[in-house]
């Protein structure tokens, strides 16, 4: 209980609070324009919170992340241009909302929904995440190893068109994270006479040049081959259409259902908040009643998605608290941010930064306030912002790329490093390799390192004693399972429901 | 352009030879080995020193990553499962984001020699003459507000 007072005299501090309230700005701003993904905004933000306080900082990138979710939801609606990857499935009936005059009406079932999500969610982390850590403690090198190569798996089938491509990203990621001093002898491992390399591959390097660079080069292509076609921008529509009470009560049970799939697709790690958007729409759709719209402008399927997308990054900081596993991209920067200021994620962090922890929890609730009332009175400026051109975004973001990446180490050579991995990103990317799978790995890798190390100890390199070890062998089972299942999909040829674009 | 284009009736309705192409399969294998030897017997061997008595090598880790990339690439080959429709699609010109890259790579050299301020305008120039645009308030006033700002955040001692 005294913790849990300090960590809420901590999170009601001016600096917090502020921190919270500029990271929801900036993340509505980050969700709305369509250049900019909610990772990218992210790994950029990293290196600005360097001189905050730990709480701050934490606070500030919550605050970024919850807004984000909820502001994609604006470009969606207004222009069926998803803000976020996981706003897509909003495109599906916010669009046709708006072009039906109800822009208005849509754009607050998105936040309500969004809020909703996110406060549920953020309650089941509080409760959870504790329990399920005191768990973990009682988990080996054995079990931790292979929950880690469970969750890349999944991970590498999930975040791309192929499980190969996404298994390959994953592993080039460990590889890279293996650069620096080796952990037991202390001597370089491929540092080639660097350096700069001896603490490894700058983490903040990477996560901007491959998520906010990558993005840019992508952008900026889409925006010459666009311009060299000769296409033209859609313009936005406005209404004052409004919500009615008997309406948000006809949403609940859908907003219930809905953020319930973003919590299980939030925990589990590798799903992320496109796959819980999309099989929370899907759900939604099974279960519609006579007179429902889906597709052709139906509230209940902007809910749905919205809720979903919302409740998964509370969800999907349960593993990362709890065993120090990032469940998506956005808890694997939360990663480096924790880092910067000294904290490792994981079982034991409950019980050496109670205070923070506790101090993060209230600054989420407070994060969930905060994105209520800014996006309710911001709501038709956030439309506007979405009209940012690219010309505008695209050289801005990738000078932030450089300043943020400087700022963070003042040394031009992880600038550098952050433009070699920025080409990188653009070039898997532009063969199918996921760069999400990759970001994770490069970020487990020493922990999986490390599990693997001790497991190679504990077992004497004898395979049998994992026999010993059901934990371990369960995970290592739904692995196999999981990786014949994926590898049927991708033979069959199918597409990933994530893939399908938006109207 | 689509690979089965490429196979067409000539007006005589005779069959006209495909220019002889490997698979983008194949090439992506090839590719994938190569490198993977490359760091297996060359790379890993010379970056990484000899481990005492006790412990496992240095080059454990890596090695086994590079391993398992190569067996996860063979095996992908062999189940025909690299995922939809890549033989199908093309990827576009890659030239835009070269201008892009190599715009952000010169900016880079200049902030190294002339400061991030001067450097951070200069990026976002060469940025917006690599996006084709040639409006001069545009030219002047994005670079002009670039280093404004970040003249500022270096005031404040950051």
């Amino acid at each position: 209980m005294e913790n849990l007072l300090l960590g809420a005299i901590d999170a009601f501090a001016p600096t917090a609070v502020f921190a919270v309230f500029c990271g929801i700005l900036l993340g509505y701003v980050v969700g709305v324009l369509p250049g900019l993904s909610r990772p990218a905004a992210l790994a950029i933000a990293v290196p600005i919170t360097y001189y905050l306080t730990p709480i701050s900082a934490i606070a500030f990138l919550i605050g970024v992340t919850k807004a984000s979710a909820a502001g994609g939801a604006t470009g969606a609606i207004m222009l069926n241009t998803p803000g976020e990857p996981s706003s897509a499935a909003t495109c599906f009936d916010g669009y046709p909302l708006a072009k039906a005059g109800k822009a208005t009406k849509a754009l607050k079932i998105a936040l309500y929904s969004s809020v909703f999500g996110d406060i549920i969610s953020t309650l089941v982390l509080i409760g959870l995440a504790k329990p399920l850590a005191a768990f973990a403690l009682k988990m080996g090198p054995l079990e931790m190893t292979s929950v880690m190569v469970f969750a890349l798996t999944f991970i590498a089938a999930l975040s791309g068109g192929s499980l190969g491509r996404g298994l390959i990203s994953g592993i080039l990621g460990i590889f890279l994270a293996t650069i620096g001093l080796d952990p037991e002898s202390a001597t370089p491992r491929l540092t080639f006479g660097r350096i700069e390399l001896f603490d490894g591959v700058p983490l903040v390097a990477a996560t901007v040049g491959m998520l906010a660079f990558t993005e840019m080069l992508v952008q900026g292509e889409k925006y010459l081959r666009g311009r060299a076609a000769g296409e033209v921008p859609e313009g936005m529509k406005r209404d004052r259409s409004d919500l009615s009470w008997s309406e948000i009560r006809s949403l609940c049970p859908t907003a219930v259902r809905s953020t319930l799939v973003g919590i299980a697709a939030g925990v589990i790690p590798g799903l992320g908040p496109t796959i819980g958007a999309f099989l929370s729409y899907a759900a939604a759709e099974r279960l519609k009643k006579p007179g429902d719209t889906f597709g052709e402008g139906e509230i209940k399927g902007v809910a749905a998605t919205e809720a979903a997308d919302n409740a998964v990054l509370p969800a999907s900081l349960i593993p990362l608290f709890a065993i120090g596993l990032p469940g998506s991209v956005s808890a694997a920067i939360l990663v480096s941010a924790f880092m910067i200021h000294g904290v490792i994620p994981g079982p034991l962090v409950f019980d050496q930064y109670p205070r923070l922890m506790y101090g993060i929890y209230v600054s989420m609730i407070i994060a969930s306030i905060c994105m209520l009332l800014v996006g309710r009175i911001g709501l038709h400026f956030f439309a506007q912002v979405g009209r940012v051109p690219a010309v505008i975004i695209i050289p801005s973001v990738m000078v932030l790329c450089i300043v943020g990446v400087y700022l963070e180490s003042h040394q031009l050579f992880s600038v550098y490093a952050m433009v070699a991995l920025g080409v990188l990103g653009y070039v898997m990317q532009r063969y199918g390799y996921s760069v999400v799978t990759f970001l994770i790995g490069f970020v487990v890798g020493p922990l999986f390192e490390l599990s693997l190390r001790q497991s190679l100890i504990v077992t004497d390199r004898n395979p049998m004693v994992l026999m010993d070890h059901p934990i371990a062998v369960g995970f290592l089972a739904m692995s196999l399972v999981a990786v014949y299942v994926f590898v049927r999909r991708d033979s069959s040829g199918k597409v990933p429901m994530s893939e399908r674009k938006p109207g | 352009m689509d690979l089965s284009e490429m196979d067409s009736f000539n007006r005589n309705g005779g069959r006209q030879e495909r220019p002889p192409s490997l698979p983008p399969a194949i090439i992506e294998l090839s590719i994938i080995l190569a490198i993977a030897c490359a760091l297996l017997f060359f790379v890993i061997p010379a970056q990484t020193s000899a481990a005492d008595e006790y412990g496992l090598s240095p080059a454990f880790m890596p090695s086994v990553c590079v391993v398992a990339i190569a067996a996860v690439a063979v095996l992908q080959f062999l189940t025909g499962s690299s995922g939809k429709g890549d033989d199908d699609e093309v990827p576009p010109a890659i030239k835009y984001a070269v201008a892009l890259a190599l715009a952000v790579i010169v900016g880079v050299v200049v902030v190294t020699f002339a400061g991030i301020v001067v450097g951070g305008a200069v990026t976002s120039l060469l940025v917006l003459l690599a996006l084709r645009q040639r409006r001069i308030r545009l030219l002047v006033l994005l670079p002009v507000c670039v280093a404004a700002v970040l003249a500022a955040v270096q005031a404040t001692g950051m």
